[in-house]
């Protein structure tokens, strides 16, 4: 099955978020499922980069799975 | 030729739709990988492209494009109804059927529907011609990446959420500390600087300040409370005075009448109440209860009312003075609680004053002693009699020694207030400044995490579509330089517009200078081809294998030179998709096929017929010439005039065929309409001997193998010469010696009216028709339908598919 447009540069962006560590390992599941189905809102980018950005053990609960809302 | 196991549209049809008012089915050879649909302006080319729009795609076709229309309600065809439209198509054995839903076209099927790659004349001028944007939206379904675009779009409203936050958060921060700016200017700009001073001022305690400010407060309160009491207690003394007054002057008046009226009237009153009310009881009464005398009852009954009557001012008074005592009792008893009241109201001002922190308060000069009935030493004292008017002017005595402290106390209190106020402004600001400071400083590494990832996400969009373009444009240049070799055009590179979302450029080279936008320099039909080149460059690269290429009258006018080219690119093309629909009201790219100028073998040939309502879409076979000869030679009797008509059409094509490729020499005129004539005077003998035509046969499977790969292919050595294949060679010598001998048939019996035409027997006009099929026969390649026109060979020119060889290469010296 040959892949959509939007799932080649889906794939190529998580490649490039998962090397140069922009996204918490743990939301890096899951989400070029997101990018392919358009799913990510503006508050999914900002709670990605927020728990990218806090020191590690200060994540909450919700955070977990780190699976954005 | 032929893709055998290419999956193609077998069936389509229309009911309802557009120009279709009666159902129309077109059925398409699968077994030819182009579809030719030809037809005047008019005839229902269009309809059928967006039937194909419809049920493949969803869409609604050309209609889309246009803003005066309302696609839903002109798809409809005239005198039909949304419910009655339809289209159904049958691909690679299953169907499909799409009708208009309420939110557009709507396709029923199984998984595997085809997908229609549409290019239609508008679409080329809107790729060629149009803004950035509308080029862009132009090949959007080819390049987008809707998804990705719709989760960027999010990352840039989360960018903008946060730069917007952190705005906010400077300003506020800038806004607090310019306050906090003033308030130290105001305060004699003290210490280092305005920070300096506020988080001095917000470290230092405020605890004395706020509990001096609630304690005056508190005394102020009490103090007007007491005020308002006494005011109360005065008025209620005022108001127990004058009822008491007034109870007094209803007793004198009271007494005073009864000294007129004897002082048994109060007892008469009393005995002639009860004598009435006898009376009343025994109306008819004869004697008195009390004495047994005779009495008149009635008379009596008078004189009884005349009596109390008479007395009646007696109980007036009498009712005043019981009303004038209660009210006196009343406000005796009001006057006691406001007295209560008073007093408590200033024996809770005393503690208040005895204990507060603020120096004007203590320093007051009170003797506390003069006040002992009302105030022990700390508390108020819970059994004073607030009855005793000695407590009570103790009070009063108070109170007046300590309200004349009430202004002043009044401003120490607004004064440290506003220290207070401002020293908690002072710290909310300098709070404030450092929150929003730390509020910014995260926003700010917030955005940048956030621009970090757009760069890669745009970058690697952008990268992608940027690639796919280079790779297209690298496409269409080799596409482009089959139709236009060394015209010193092409180059042509799509890019997208720098900082620019969803705009494409296209840049090209126009003798020798590159970078040009085509739509200024290149003419229309340059423009036409160019627009097919991208296109069918985008759909070779997005081809996918349930996908079919449709290309809508989008050539207008080309050269002969350009049309052969054009018909061989797409050809060679044709081979890269499962099947290419293409429609046309250009005549002479169909006539092409019709005279085997290009390979009709793979061209299944479809004719519209004119359009009128009642009749709707039609269509027809498109006969070859060929084919059509055949049938008329077959008619009895004989149609000469057409039948030898038909023949010198045929040879003229023929032989313009045969001198183009020997370069025979005929006489110079301004347009080139040779006759029959000219050209078979224009055959030299040399040549008419050597001509001859060599058509590769197989003989088994494997020779059809080893045919079909000559395509693209040189044969290699002794592939040719082995039991697989066989050469079969015709000699064209004698036909068109017989040709030339009679040529001046088709003049006499085709083309005029005279009388010795009327002498030519039918069996020369057979013979023309014979001989002429047999050249065309001869001549024309058995598989793919096309005369031989290339000279790649080197030895002998070449049909498309190679099986059909014509030998000279060059006119024999």
């Amino acid at each position: 099955m040959t892949k959509t447009p939007d799932e080649i540069v889906a794939e190529r962006i998580v490649a490039s978020l998962t090397e140069q560590k922009l996204i918490p390992e743990h939301s890096l599941k899951g989400l070029a499922e997101k990018l392919i189905a358009g799913s990510l809102k503006a508050e999914d980018w900002r709670l990605f980069v927020d728990l990218n950005q806090r020191p590690e053990g200060e994540a909450g609960d919700g955070e977990e799975n780190g699976e954005a809302n | 030729m032929a893709k055998k196991t290419a999956k193609r549209i077998e069936r389509l049809v229309l009911r309802g739709f557009r120009g279709a008012t009666t159902e129309v089915t077109v059925d398409f050879d699968t077994h030819k990988p182009i579809v030719m649909i030809f037809g005047e302006n008019g005839s229902g080319k269009s309809t059928l492209v967006d039937a194909l729009d419809f049920v493949c795609n969803e869409e609604f076709g050309s209609l889309k494009d246009r803003s005066s229309t309302k696609p839903q309600k002109h798809l409809v065809s005239l005198g039909s109804s949304p419910g009655d439209l339809s289209v159904s198509i049958n691909y690679d054995g299953k169907d499909w059927r799409a009708y208009l839903a309420k939110n557009g076209p709507q396709a029923d099927g199984p998984v595997g529907r085809p997908m229609a790659h549409i290019l239609r004349r508008s679409s080329v001028l809107r790729l060629i011609e149009a803004q950035p944007n509308k080029r862009y939206e132009a090949i959007q379904d080819f390049i987008a990446l809707p998804q990705i675009e719709k989760v960027e779009k999010a990352l840039r409203d989360a960018i903008k959420d946060v730069e917007r936050q952190r705005e906010n958060a400077l300003l506020a921060r800038q806004q607090a500390e310019e306050l906090l700016q003033g308030l130290w200017e105001e305060e004699g700009r003290q210490g280092r600087d305005h920070m300096n001073w506020a988080q001095r001022k917000a470290d230092s305690d405020s605890a004395y300040l706020k509990d001096l400010v609630s304690s005056v407060n508190s005394i102020l309160l009490a103090l007007n409370e007491a005020i308002n009491a006494r005011t109360q207690l005065l008025g209620a003394v005022a108001a127990h005075d004058h009822d008491l007054e007034q109870q007094l002057l209803a007793e004198e008046a009271l007494t005073a009448s009864e000294n007129l009226e004897g002082q048994d009237s109060r007892t008469i009153i009393e005995l002639l109440r009860e004598a009435r009310n006898f009376l009343s009881k025994h109306p008819d009464a004869t004697e008195c209860p009390l004495c047994d005398q005779t009495v008149e009852a009635t008379a009596l009954g008078d004189r009884i009312e005349s009596r109390l009557s008479a007395m009646s001012h007696i109980l007036e008074l009498k009712d005043k003075v019981e009303a004038a005592r209660n009210k006196t009792n009343t406000a005796s008893a009001f006057l006691s609680h406001r007295r209560k009241e008073f007093v408590t109201s200033v024996q809770k001002l005393a503690p208040l004053l005895e204990e507060s922190p603020a120096d004007d308060v203590a320093a007051i000069d009170i003797d506390w002693a003069k006040y002992s009935n009302l105030i022990d030493n700390t508390l108020i004292n819970a059994t004073a009699d607030t009855g005793s008017l000695e407590v009570i002017q103790e009070a009063l005595d108070l109170l007046s020694a300590v309200e004349r402290y009430r202004e002043e106390w009044g401003e120490y209190l607004v004064e440290n207030r506003r220290t207070l106020e401002q020293l908690n402004a002072i710290r909310i600001n300098f709070n404030a400044v450092n929150e929003r400071r730390k509020q910014a400083e995260e926003l700010d590494r917030q955005a940048n995490g956030l621009i970090e990832i757009l760069k890669v996400v745009e970058g690697q969009r952008k990268g992608y579509v940027e690639d796919t373009l280079k790779t297209i444009s690298d496409s269409v240049e080799t596409l482009y330089e089959k139709l236009h070799p060394g015209e010193g055009i092409g180059k042509v590179r799509l890019f997208l517009k720098p900082n620019v979302p969803r705009s494409m450029e296209i840049g090209s080279t126009f003798q020798g200078v590159d970078e040009l936008p085509p739509g200024a320099y290149y003419s229309e039909s340059h423009l036409d081809t160019l627009g097919v080149a991208i296109f069918l460059a985008l759909a070779k690269h997005y081809n996918n294998p349930d996908a079919v290429v449709v290309l809508d009258d989008v050539i207008t006018s080309v050269d002969d030179v350009h049309m052969e080219r054009f018909i061989h690119m797409l050809h060679e093309e044709g081979d890269q998709f499962n099947q290419i629909i293409l429609t046309t009201h250009y005549r002479a790219w169909r006539d092409r096929y019709k005279y085997a100028r290009g390979p009709e073998a793979a061209v299944h040939m479809i004719e519209l017929l004119s359009w009128s309502h009642p009749k709707g879409v039609r269509h027809t076979r498109t006969k070859l010439v060929i084919d059509d000869l055949r049938h008329w030679v077959q008619v009895e009797p004989l149609e000469r005039q057409v039948v030898a008509s038909k023949c010198g059409l045929l040879l003229e094509s023929l032989l313009d065929y045969i001198a183009l490729r020997y370069r025979c020499k005929l006489p110079r005129q301004p347009e080139p309409n040779y006759t029959l004539g000219d050209f078979t005077n224009a055959m030299d003998k040399k040549l008419i001997k050597a001509l001859k035509v060599e058509k590769l046969k197989n003989n088994t499977e494997e020779g059809e193998r080893i045919l079909e790969s000559l395509i693209g292919n040189s044969p290699r050595a002794g592939e040719l010469d082995g039991p697989h294949v066989r050469i079969e060679a015709t000699a064209l010598q004698s036909p068109m010696e017989d040709i030339s001998k009679l040529a001046w048939i088709r003049n006499q019996v085709g083309c005029h009216f005279n009388l010795s035409g009327m002498s030519v027997s039918d069996s020369d006009v057979f013979k023309l028709a014979h001989k002429t099929i047999e050249l065309t026969e001869a001549l024309v390649c058995d598989a793919c339908g096309e005369l031989p026109q290339s000279d790649k060979s080197g030895l002998y020119w070449n049909c498309r598919c190679k099986r059909t060889r014509l030998y000279p290469l060059n006119q024999p010296a």
